[in-house]
This record gives structure tokens, C-alpha cells and sequence, in this order.
């Protein structure tokens, strides 16, 4: 993140630009559209919230960046640091939910717990799923040593005794785009998944637990990754539901893949670091079969999600925040130009997201004491359905947000799966 | 550990349901987990704001659009053309647009909101002022002060929706703007009666108000206090 204070000044009074990523969800964000993730930690032990509270206290002395306000500029929304208490809350059956300026205090996290749970929910421009998924870390060590069991800085986990890093702070999309030439954001608009609307600020979240091994297995045997795999059966779950509902024009089925920058440019930021690549087929090509789908899941993706081609995606990103006619633009209508931007190249381009933390790794001290991880998108109005997945000591979590009523997606999606002979589990806050 | 006879897939042994299929789940007696899933919260995040503009915009429709039609009907057929009416009509259109104006759109445009509202005092005015005007008060006065009090309105709000004003500072814009709208007022009626400028008790308004400003500009730069201000007046 980049600061507006001095880099090393004491954090009251501190101020940051938000980086190149963070810039679009204050201005899209709405209550049908919170820009919120949530990454949750079930403990083998019920959650003692004093202790919680602490925890929390101190991470955020040691992640000065999560504790912050959104505030409006004349030009650009910026983030104020404030020393004023993060409250832990109680959980909730619908997570990731608009935040409150009352409740939420006008922080852009919370922290929930319930039971054995502690939760993380983060807003978009605060963090990305790597950098929350430290955050995470680190408090849950926090946690863990207030109540008597140590556990060592390692593994994403960070030194709760040092001061924080400039680095961990820093804005490296500029950095990564370098003088790599702006490609072209044009995409063909694409199938969305119909459904009956819950009422607002309803949302159901089912979530499979699969093996990781045999979901390994299963990719293997077509020689992909993980993720393509699972790409490929989401491709193919929401291509056979447009095909059910007879349109007269197949559109495009398109996934939005987040990809890690962190691989390609090695930085300790814990802002936003990610882009995306666009994964998908067009039905209006004929019938695919599910290793021709695989096939151009792998070959797409090996192709896309490389060093040079998302170098040339960001470089469009911090083109357009550069442009000297966006920037001398009052942020009451750069909202609104933003917002209309979105509702043109935003979720009109893409069926739904399907985002894969990857396998999660904790110090062995600590992997004692959790249970399990989860990671969940917020509700979208626009896809209406999005999927979320990380692996967790031997089994891969997958989390369908969805705001409609029907679970056409998660069934096809997870049946799918049963009959590639993978055994899943299937629970929802709906039970 | 119960499996859906439909999709094949695990469920929990909490689940009466399966959540893909709805299939139902029959599990032997005593198999089935006595309490609900524990680990679920059961507390609902609710709505900060529930205000359906929909349908407060349909009442307020009705709720003016009869009145109007009513009484514009009466008067057609007393027999000599529309007049009180017109009035009456034109107070309810005016009311309609400031009740409903904030509500049009899905985001608050708070500029569009603020000429929707000043045009809608400009027309009560000048149907007030007479059809067609008849060189009265409406050019002279009340185009000048409708216009004035749009404009300082439009500045304070927009300062302050965009935090360029914060807290005390938005109460000192506030009172520095009601000094200037009187001001304003006085100018424009004392040209009107007598055609020369010469201010008397606006500048007992200014004298008021600018204290007062300088106060809360002055108290603005103690954050304890403004910060003990903020959680004493908060709701």
C-alpha cells in the first residue's frame, strides 16, 4: 500500500491511497453487492472471546493495515488508519453482508465468532484472499499463545513482536505492470445463471468436502492442476444448465479464475495482489465433451495466467487510473464513470468466479488446534452464484454463495463429481 | 453417516434434507443427531435499511394524485375555468417531487435531488405569483431567493457527501450559509421595495452566526472533543 503519511510515522493519523485493484469496489459496492470474502478457522476447542478480542487487538497493532476507515477525497477514496477497537462480533447465518457504519464502526473487516469458528470477513479493498489469509494466521497464533499453546512465526504466520513492513504494505501492481503494453478489456457479454431471488440479504452457502487426494488423483489422470479441474467441472455444471433452459441464443460460459500475482513478482504485500483470467467456452460451437473442455481449460489457462500476459492485464489497470482525465475527475463522478465501467466490463463479461486459495499451511503447533478452513465469497447480485475453494489437511473445502433459491449450480457441480468417483460431503446453512 | 438416494453425495447427520435435491433424508431411529447443526449460528444479519422506495413512492403518488384530481374536477365544474384549483395542484406537485425526488433513483444523486426540489419550489411560486405572471414578485424575488437557497443547499450538502467538511466544519459551512441566505433575502426584497441596498437585520443573523462558526472550525481541531461529541449525540 502506498502512503499517503510517512512510511515509518506512528500509525495515528496515517493515511493510504488505495492500491490499483482496491479502486473500483467503493465505488460498486452497494447492499446487493457488499464486495466482502470471509475466510473462517474452525478451532477443535469453542472460541473464548475475551481472549479472541486480545488476539485481535494485537494483530491489528501488527497489521496497521486492516485497521482502517474509508474515507472520500476530492480525487480518490483513501483509507484513515484509526487506533479505535475492532469489536469482535457474533457470528452470523448470513455472512459478508454490507458493512455498517454503526456496527462495523466504519472498520472494513470483522471478526466473528461461533462455537469452535472464527471468522474473517474482509472488504475487496483491504486485502485479497492471500493477504486476509495471513491476517488469519496471525491472529489465530495470537489466539492460540494467549491461551497457553506457542506457536512460531512460520507458514504465513507473521513475528507478532516486530514492527510492521513498509513491504507488507506496498501497491506492487505498478511495480508488476512495469512498461508492459495495455491489451484490450473487450470480451463478448456472457451466460448468467437465472433463479429465483432470495430476499435481500438472504444467501445460502452449501459447501462440499472432498478428499484432496482423490480430487488430485481425478486431475492427474487428464494431466491438469487442480485448479483447471475444478474449472473444467464448473464450466461444464453451468454449460449443461444453460442447455436445460433451451435458450434460443447459447451464450458464452465464462469463469472468472483469480490468479496469485504473488508467484510471479515475490512481494510481502498483504494488499490486493491478484488479477484474473477469464476461463471459458462458447456453446454456439457445438457440444463439448468433458475432456474436450478440460483440454481448453489447460491449454486457456497455460496461456493466459502467464507472467507476460497478466503484466499486460495490469498495465491496463493503472493505464486507466493514470489517465490524467480520470484523475482530475471529481470522485462523485468517478464513481459513477467507474460504476457504469464495471456494469459494462464487470460481471456482464463472466458466468460466475471460482477462486482457489490453494492448499493452506500452518505451523504444525497450530494445526493441532484447528480443525479446519473455509473460504467463501459475498453474495453477487450479478452472478448470482460463486464458488470458493481451499485444501486443509487433507481435504478441499468448496463454497457455493449463492442468492437464489434453487441449487442448480452446486448440484450439477458436486454430482458432477460424484460421478467422476469422487466422494463429497454436502452441508448448508440452510440445515 | 446418511447419503442422498438422489445425487450420491455425504450428508450430515443433521441434514433432514438433502440441500441439493431436496430429497428427504430417512435415517433408522436414533442415527439422526438430536440437536440441530451446532455449528451453524443461528443470529441473522439484518437489513440496515429496509425502506422500499417503491412503494413509498406509490403511496405518496396517491396520496397527491387524488387530492389534485378532485379538486381540480370541483373546479372545472363550477362553471368558471380552473382556478383555485391550479393552486392546489400545484402545492401537491411540489410536495409529491420533495417527498419523492431522494427516492427516484437507485443512488442517492443528491445534486439532482437538491434542482428537482428548487424547481418544484420555482413552480409553486409561480403559479402562486399568478397565471400567466403578471410582472409580480416571481422574476424580481422569488426566482433569486428559490435560486440562492438551491445553490448554498447544493454547496454545504456536496462538501459535505464528499468529506471535504467533516463534523464541526460542516456545522460552520451550515451557519455561514444561513448568514449568506439572509443576506441574500434582504438584498434582493430591499431592491425590490425601495431599489437601494442597505442591510440591517441580516447582519444581526451574520453577527450570530459567525461566532458560532468560528467555534465549531476552532473546536473541530480537538479531536477528544469532537470525538466525545460524536458518541454523545450518537443514536
Amino acid at each position: 500500500m502506498r502512503s499517503g503519511g510517512q512510511s515509518h510515522a506512528p500509525a495515528v493519523g496515517r493515511w493510504y491511497r488505495l492500491d490499483n485493484a482496491a479502486n473500483v469496489y467503493p465505488a460498486i459496492r452497494s447492499q446487493k453487492r457488499p464486495g466482502l470474502f470471509r475466510i473462517a478457522a474452525t478451532l477443535k476447542e469453542p472460541v473464548q472471546p475475551e481472549l479472541l478480542q486480545q488476539a485481535l487487538d494485537k494483530t491489528l497493532k501488527r497489521i496497521p493495515s486492516f485497521s482502517v476507515r474509508m474515507r472520500s477525497g476530492l480525487f480518490w477514496h483513501y483509507f484513515s488508519h484509526s487506533d479505535d477497537r475492532v469489536c469482535i462480533q457474533e457470528d452470523v447465518v448470513n455472512p459478508c453482508m454490507s458493512l455498517s457504519s454503526g456496527k462495523d464502526n466504519g472498520f472494513q473487516i470483522r471478526v466473528r465468532h461461533h462455537d469452535r469458528r472464527v471468522a474473517l470477513e474482509v472488504f475487496h479493498s483491504v486485502s485479497d484472499g492471500s493477504g486476509a489469509l495471513v491476517f488469519l494466521k496471525t491472529l489465530l497464533a495470537e489466539y492460540l499463545t494467549l491461551t497457553g499453546i506457542s506457536v512460531p512465526a512460520t507458514h504465513g504466520v507473521l513475528d507478532r513482536e516486530a514492527a510492521p513492513r513498509p513491504a507488507e504494505e506496498a501497491d506492487e501492481f505498478a511495480a508488476f505492470a512495469g512498461r508492459s503494453t495495455p491489451r484490450s478489456r473487450r470480451e463478448q457479454r456472457a451466460y448468467h445463471v437465472s433463479g429465483t431471488r432470495l430476499p435481500h440479504r438472504y444467501l445460502t452457502i452449501t459447501t462440499g468436502t472432498l478428499p484432496v487426494d482423490a480430487v488430485k488423483v481425478a486431475s492427474q489422470r487428464y494431466g491438469v492442476s487442480v485448479t483447471e479441474y475444478l474449472t473444467a467441472v464448473y464450466l461444464c455444471a453451468l454449460n449443461d444448465i444453460q442447455a436445460s433452459e433451451h435458450r434460443r441464443r447459447a451464450r458464452p460460459v465464462k469463469v472468472e479464475v483469480p490468479v496469485n500475482l504473488r508467484q510471479f513478482h515475490p512481494t510481502e504485500t498483504l494488499r490486493n495482489f491478484s488479477s484474473y483470467v477469464f476461463v471459458g467456452i462458447d456453446p454456439s460451437h457445438g457440444d463439448y465433451t468433458f475432456e474436450e473442455l478440460l483440454s481448453s481449460v489447460h491449454h486457456f489457462v497455460r496461456y493466459e495466467a502467464t507472467d507476460k500476459q497478466l503484466r499486460s492485464r495490469v498495465a491496463t489497470n493503472i493505464r486507466t487510473e493514470r489517465n490524467p482525465i480520470v484523475r482530475a475527475m471529481p470522485l462523485f463522478i468517478k464513481n459513477r464513470v467507474i460504476s457504469l465501467g464495471y456494469k459494462l466490463s464487470g460481471p456482464a463479461l463472466f458466468t460466475s468466479v471460482l477462486t482457489n486459495l490453494g492448499v493452506v499451511h500452518v505451523p504444525r503447533e497450530m494445526a493441532e488446534h484447528v480443525e479446519m478452513f473455509d473460504f467463501n465469497l459475498g453474495p453477487s447480485e450479478a452472478t448470482r452464484v460463486d464458488c470458493a475453494a481451499l485444501g486443509y489437511n487433507g481435504k478441499l473445502r468448496i463454497n457455493f454463495t449463492r442468492v437464489i433459491q434453487e441449487p442448480l449450480v452446486e448440484h450439477a457441480f458436486f454430482t458432477f463429481l460424484v460421478r467422476q468417483g469422487i466422494p463429497v460431503k454436502v452441508e448448508s446453512n440452510t440445515e | 453417516m446418511p447419503y442422498c438416494v438422489n445425487c450420491g453425495v455425504e450428508l450430515s447427520n443433521t441434514a433432514r434434507r438433502c440441500p441439493l435435491c431436496d430429497t428427504e433424508v430417512v435415517l433408522p431411529a436414533g442415527l439422526r443427531s438430536p440437536a440441530a447443526n451446532g455449528s451453524l449460528p443461528q443470529q441473522r444479519d439484518v437489513a440496515v435499511s429496509a425502506f422500499d422506495k417503491r412503494l413509498w413512492i406509490q403511496v405518496v403518488s396517491i396520496v397527491m394524485v387524488i387530492p389534485a384530481l378532485i379538486s381540480v374536477v370541483l373546479d372545472a365544474i363550477s362553471g368558471d375555468g380552473l382556478t383555485w384549483s391550479l393552486y392546489v395542484a400545484a402545492s401537491l406537485g411540489a410536495v409529491w417531487v420533495w417527498c419523492v425526488s431522494p427516492f427516484l433513483y437507485r443512488r442517492n444523486i443528491v445534486p439532482l435531488w437538491i434542482a428537482l426540489d428548487t424547481a418544484a419550489l420555482l413552480g409553486l411560486l409561480y403559479v402562486v405569483n399568478g397565471l400567466p405572471p403578471s410582472g409580480g414578485w416571481f422574476v424580481p424575488l422569488a426566482l433569486p431567493i428559490s435560486l440562492g437557497l438551491g445553490l448554498l443547499t447544493l454547496l454545504v450538502v456536496g462538501l459535505a457527501r464528499n468529506r471535504i467538511l467533516r463534523e464541526l466544519h460542516i456545522v460552520a459551512a451550515t451557519l455561514m450559509s444561513i448568514s449568506a441566505f439572509c443576506m441574500l433575502v434582504e438584498a434582493v426584497v430591499d431592491l425590490y421595495l425601495t431599489g437601494a441596498l442597505r442591510f440591517q437585520w441580516s447582519l444581526l443573523v451574520l453577527a450570530s452566526c459567525v461566532p458560532l462558526a468560528l467555534i465549531a472550525v476552532v473546536l473541530q481541531r480537538r479531536r477528544p472533543i469532537v470525538e466525545g461529541m460524536k458518541m454523545w449525540l450518537r443514536m
